[in-house]
């Protein structure tokens, strides 16, 4: 079956649909677009959020499949690229990537559209000509100024709740001290929720995150790390009230990572017209790629990059999207050892970390090799204090060993280079053990201050992966 | 400015809690921190938990850098790996068809072993069949295991006389059977001299490895072994010993069975004679054909026919009235590698002879390219055996049809009428994936072509797997 435009307005699920892939029709969109003989056509857009969408369309029977996350049927995304399809504009031939292909694996015949609703003949006809008309800009001054105004009450007061929040967390950390840590882990779950409640309402989300996190954390460390762990974590919840309260004295990045940890948020167009942003241009490799539900009911995708180039900039990037857990699993956009070309715009940091893929270039290949940069154990920790001193409050932050050797010791497994040993946080699925005694490893993971989380390695055995 | 003394007072302090014992706060921090600062406490707090993210604790050096296990055979080649993770791994593969068998008998063949990175996601797989995936994987099994339950059977890679009673129990039966086609006697001497240190399961499989090349020469041993403590070995001696013409139990056995043989005579231009079994009161009717063979299936082909004073060319016409009773001929036929007689018997009416041959547990094929030949006549199928059976063929033979046959099985009506009707009926997945992995290496392509035209999500599993075993078996 041939795509044709009408057959385009006639699977769109409504007008608005219509309208918004008209706008994604602009090549840009879709650093990534290509198809095969057999009339496949796939591409990757870039959405709002950190890493493009990946979009695969069957020509032959209007099969498809996007990984945004779209409650519409289908999405404006794969409108946009049957559209172009039936337009016949040219698209590279090649062969389909592994995504594609698990996709064709999977499918059950066409794609499951949503049942005929009984009121489809009452459902205004999505319309090409609608969708191509220019959008009438009405610019009202006044409206204008108005919405301006009301945006600086807005910030202003949530200034004023977020400050009287510190001072009420403040408060509660001192209970705490007054009372003494010793006895905390009894009641950790109900004063981390009701601190965490009230750091909501004082429109503090991301703090409140963090503290409502808390719990979870401590009960997972063995018993005798976890009074360090307590004075560490809440000392670090006054330095943070502390700092917002001064944040005119900090320097810029600085004040900008606490703003965007406490709550305080950043479109991806303002991060891209930010002229302080850092911008990379260069390889990358994905390393890991993880998914968390958070106690806000959003799943957290994170996916994690090493830059292979020699590019100057941050070695490591983190891309974090967020989705709510109401729209069920989200598979991962990219996996451990897919590579890519792409201009990484980072968020203001004093520690850069945190980015956004501002373009891609070329598809997405599983070439290349990831080497860790020359640090033995000692060599990392350097780098992870000299972070920690640009941010006091860094959480989990991503190192890398060279040439080292998962080994046993008497608590557990580490990670040793001959003179220095980095306990190993494991889990049970006995994914590290085949990894013990592999000599000349390079190793990257999250370094939490206590225990390495190992994502992944190079060894001369070949790719290392969690399970 | 913040040393040992003052940490261990504020740590002291902040876990006791404050308003217990009041921290020094200006004291620790050497006049930074104001004692009349309202926020003194909280600082101090903030403070000694910076002080501590800086402190670098030392971690005792590792007890052991030794890898988990060491493991003398090649790692399976790197393209083979996807493969195995998609066909046998928990979330998409399907460890209960015969596939995993397969795989595990083909990487033995090669002496391969999985990749030590692979281990934990093969999980189910490596369990079932450590004993064929080599050392690392039955480290693996063990991993867990502590000093209070130690195995004490390791594996060997190469076995001989001299490290035979170190290996796994699966090992030293295997060695023996394989000692017993080219040197009997010393193989039952071998088995004679540890026999009476050994637990019951060992004597168990060591006992029935002496099922290959039974002589004579066995019986005393066997006899022997009528006194042994457990039930399960004397059980298996005994079964041995029926199979030995001459013994008083094959004697026995025989003399059971004549008597349950009746006699007629049949045909109208020429009388023939008709043999037909007579059912002991308890055996109901759905379980005649099993009670038949385990009782009379062990009986010598050739005492049979000397019992019923026939040649065995008479006793095949005359039990053809009785099916159970000429598969019983079969199984005999086969016991005693007359694969002539097994053919002829199939090509005459027991098409499915080789279904009952491969559901009895007690029946060994010797020689399963001759059994095969014999037995597995697909042009005679009228229809396809469901896949379960075709699996237990693979489970017996432990090796892929001859290529003769595979070519017979392909060219067959029965196979080419069900790849016909598959979009319409739907036949499992399992079918197609047990015939790639059923048929002989050169007939794959051949196997391609018939299933390309087929929807994807009938025959992935099948293409996945020879393309596995391709990779494995040219490695």
């Amino acid at each position: 079956m041939s795509l044709t435009l009408a057959k385009v307005e006639e699977i769109a699920p409504d007008q608005g649909s219509l309208s918004a892939a008209r706008k994604l029709l602009n090549p840009r969109s879709w650093p990534v677009i290509a198809g095969s003989e057999a009339g496949l056509v796939w591409g990757e857009c870039q959405g709002s959020g950190s890493q493009p969408y990946r979009v695969v369309i069957s020509e032959s029977d209007l099969g498809y499949k996007c990984t945004c996350p779209s409650r519409k049927f289908p999405c404006k995304h794969s409108l946009a690229l049957m559209w172009m399809r039936a337009e016949g504009r040219p698209i590279t031939t090649q062969a389909p990537p592994d995504w594609v292909n698990d996709w064709l694996a999977r499918r059950r015949g066409p794609s499951a559209r949503p049942p005929a609703s009984n009121k489809a003949e009452e459902k205004p006809k999505a319309s090409i000509a609608t969708a191509l008309e220019p959008e009438s800009a009405v610019v009202d001054p006044k409206a204008q100024a108005r919405a301006l105004a009301q945006r600086e009450r807005n910030r202003a007061e949530r200034e004023a709740a977020i400050l009287a929040g510190m001072e009420e967390l403040d408060l509660w950390i001192l209970d705490q001290v007054e009372r003494g840590l010793a006895g905390f882990q009894t009641v950790a779950r109900e004063q981390c929720g009701l601190a965490a409640r009230r750091l909501v309402d004082a429109k503090a989300s991301g703090l409140a995150s963090r503290v409502e996190q808390l719990p979870v954390a401590l009960f997972g460390l063995p018993e005798a790390l976890r009074a360090d762990f307590l004075i560490e974590k809440l000392g670090e919840l006054h330095l943070i009230a502390e700092a917002y309260r001064r944040q005119a004295e900090l320097p810029e990045a600085l004040k900008a990572d606490l703003r965007l940890m406490v709550g305080w948020t950043m479109s991806r167009e303002d991060l891209l017209g930010e002229p302080q942003a850092t911008r990379v241009r260069d390889r990358w490799m994905v390393l890991a790629a993880t998914q968390e539900i958070q106690p806000d009911k959003l799943r957290r995708l994170e996916t994690w990059l090493a830059r292979l180039g020699d590019a100057d900039g941050p070695r490591f990037a983190v891309l974090m999207d967020f989705v709510p857990v109401s729209i069920g699993a989200v598979g991962k956009t990219y996996s451990a050892g897919e590579t890519f070309e792409a201009e990484l715009v980072f968020y203001p940091s004093s520690a850069p970390l945190r980015a956004i893929i501002a373009q891609q270039f070329g598809s997405v290949t599983r070439e290349g090799h990831w080497r860790a940069p020359p640090d033995d154990v000692s060599g990392a920790l350097d780098r992870y204090e000299a972070s920690l001193g640009a941010r006091p409050w860094l959480g989990e932050w991503p190192i890398a060993i060279h040439n080292g050797v998962v080994a046993r010791a008497a608590d557990g497994l580490v990670l040793f280079d001959s003179n220095t040993a980095l306990p190993i946080r494991t889990k049970e699925d006995d994914a590290l053990l085949p990894l013990i005694g592999v000599e000349g490893i390079d190793a990257f993971g999250l370094w939490d201050g206590r225990r390495l989380d190992l994502k992944f390695a190079e060894t001369p055995l070949g790719r290392w992966l969690p399970a | 400015m913040l040393d040992a003394a003052s940490v261990e007072i504020l740590t002291r302090s902040v876990m006791l809690g404050t308003s217990r014992q009041a921290a020094p706060v200006q004291k620790a921090f050497g006049g930074l921190i104001e004692s009349d600062d309202p926020k003194a406490t909280l600082k101090a707090l903030a403070l000694l938990g910076q002080h501590s993210r800086f402190r670098r604790s030392v971690h005792a050096p590792p007890t052991s850098v030794e890898p988990l296990f060491r493991d003398e055979r090649a790692i399976v080649p790197e393209a083979a790996r996807p493969l195995l993770l998609s066909l046998l791994s928990g979330k998409i593969g399907d460890v209960t068809d015969v596939v995993p068998l397969v795989v595990a008998d083909a990487l033995e063949h090669r002496r391969l072993r999985l990749h030590p990175f692979d281990l934990p996601r093969l999980e189910d797989f490596v369990k079932a069949h450590a004993d064929q995936l080599g050392a690392s994987a039955v480290a693996w099994t063990q991993r867990h295991a502590t000093t209070a339950t130690p195995d004490s059977y390791s594996f060997v890679e190469t076995i001989d006389e001299a490290n035979w009673t170190h290996a796994r129990p699966a090992q030293r039966a295997a060695f023996i059977r394989g000692l017993r086609t080219t040197n009997a006697a010393r193989a039952r001497a071998l088995v004679e001299g540890v026999f009476a240190s050994e637990q019951a399961p060992i004597r168990l499989v060591l006992v029935k490895a002496l099922a290959e090349n039974l002589s004579p020469a066995d019986q005393p041993f066997l006899e022997g072994l009528a006194k042994d403590r457990a039930p399960t070995v004397r059980e298996a001696a005994e079964g041995l010993l029926a199979r030995l013409p001459g013994s008083p139990q094959a004697a026995k056995r025989l003399a059971e069975c004549l008597s349950r043989i009746k006699r007629a005579s049949a045909g109208v231009l020429r009388r023939r004679t008709a043999l037909e079994l007579d059912y002991p009161a308890t055996v109901n009717e759905w379980q005649r054909e099993a009670w038949a063979i385990s009782t009379f299936g062990s009986i010598s082909l050739d005492e049979f026919a000397k019992g019923l004073e026939l040649s065995i060319d008479d006793v095949a016409a005359a039990t053809a009235y009785d099916p159970i009773l000429s598969t019983v001929l079969a199984v005999q036929a086969s016991q005693a590698r007359r694969y002539d007689l097994l053919a002829r018997l199939v090509r005459e009416g027991l098409v499915n002879a080789w279904v009952t041959m491969v559901q009895a547990d007690d029946i060994d094929i010797v020689d399963p390219a001759a059994w095969s030949a014999a037995a597995i006549q697909p042009d005679l199928w009228t229809e396809m055996p469901v896949a379960v059976l075709l699996m237990r063929l693979y489970a017996k033979l432990r090796m892929p049809l001859p290529a003769p046959i595979s070519e017979r099985l392909l060219a067959s009506k029965a196979w080419r009428d069900l790849l016909s009707s598959a979009e319409q009926n739907m036949p499992q997945p399992i079918m197609f994936a047990t015939i790639a992995v059923l048929i002989s290496a050169s007939l794959r392509e051949a196997l391609r072509k018939q299933l390309a035209p087929l929807p994807t999500e009938f025959t992935a599993r099948a293409f996945r797997a020879m393309s596995l075993l391709d990779l494995i078996e040219v490695t």
